[in-house]
């Protein structure tokens, strides 16, 4: 299971959906102004659009996350039995 | 039988990247050869109107007609 | 049967969000989906017991729970509830409290789930 996050890391959208997806053991790709919570996130295995993150100035070597294209978010989807968002 | 990706759009275009962002995974589930569909609600159905004159974002209605070109199919 | 799960995060009437979710999913139930509606965060402010829409031109958005729950399973997140001071005596009739559970495993049942 994959879900998508694109709200910023200090909105409920954020919080709730991120817990949901931990909760469920679920993958996590962030998007749009929640790459910002990449610079904090202590998880290693979370998705980042690098897209998203070069639109905001924030480096491959600031985050924790995995860094991913467009092509490989549709790989992603593709491979996961379910896709869960835009939260 | 090809996969197919159905994508959901309810905001207006130049208030929220949501427009971006559903622009870009079209683009790349397209180039995948993936069966791609837009649903466009609400407030997402003024990404298609005509005679859009904004700048400096990424413009709505040019994206995705260049998008529907190469096979994005669209309901409103 | 195709199954429908739409997440309510907002409050009625401010913004599009409620009036959009209930709309989606009261449309999946008439088609034949079986659809569950689930209010979280603030969005639990939808089923509260009182609103009157009046002349205002705005449809009564808990009386539409109201109605729908005979029809689709409509849930409130307990936690949200709490945070807001809001008790099931506070809601419409028909709208069931989860303390997480059902989300999860709505979550993983459906085939879609829209986002509100």
């Amino acid at each position: 299971m994959l879900f998508l996050i694109s709200s910023a890391p200090d909105t409920k959208e954020f919080r709730t959906s991120y817990r949901l997806a931990m909760d469920m053991g679920a993958d996590v790709c962030l998007l749009q102004d929640a790459v910002y919570a990449s610079r904090d996130l202590k998880n290693e295995n979370i998705y980042v659009m690098v897209d998203d993150m070069k639109l905001r100035g924030i480096s491959e070597s600031e985050i924790r996350g995995r860094p991913v294209d467009y092509d490989q978010l549709i790989d992603l989807m593709v491979g996961a039995d379910k896709v869960i968002g835009i939260f | 039988m090809s996969k197919r990706l159905t994508l959901f759009l309810n905001t207006s275009p130049y208030s929220f990247e949501n427009t971006y962002t559903a622009m870009r995974i079209a683009e790349a589930a397209l180039r995948k050869g993936l069966e791609t569909h837009l649903v466009a609600s609400a407030d997402g159905v003024y990404n298609f109107l005509k005679g859009q004159k904004g700048k400096g974002l990424p413009h709505a209605a040019d994206g995705f007609t260049s998008l529907m070109e190469k096979g994005l199919k669209v309901d409103l | 049967m195709d199954n429908l799960l739409v997440i309510l995060r907002r409050p009625p009437y401010g913004v599009i969000n409620a009036a959009e979710a209930v709309r989606h999913a009261g449309g999946a139930s008439g088609s034949d989906y079986r659809a569950t509606l689930y209010l979280i965060d603030s969005g639990v402010f939808t089923a509260k017991k009182g609103q009157d829409a009046g002349d205002t031109g705005f449809t009564g958005l808990a009386e539409s729970l109201e109605l729908l729950s005979e029809e689709m399973e409509i849930y409130a997140h307990r936690q949200s509830l709490e945070e807001y001071n809001l008790t099931e005596d506070d809601l419409v009739e028909g709208v069931r409290i989860d303390d997480g559970e059902r989300l999860r495993q709505a979550v993983k049942e459906a085939q879609a789930v829209m986002i509100f």
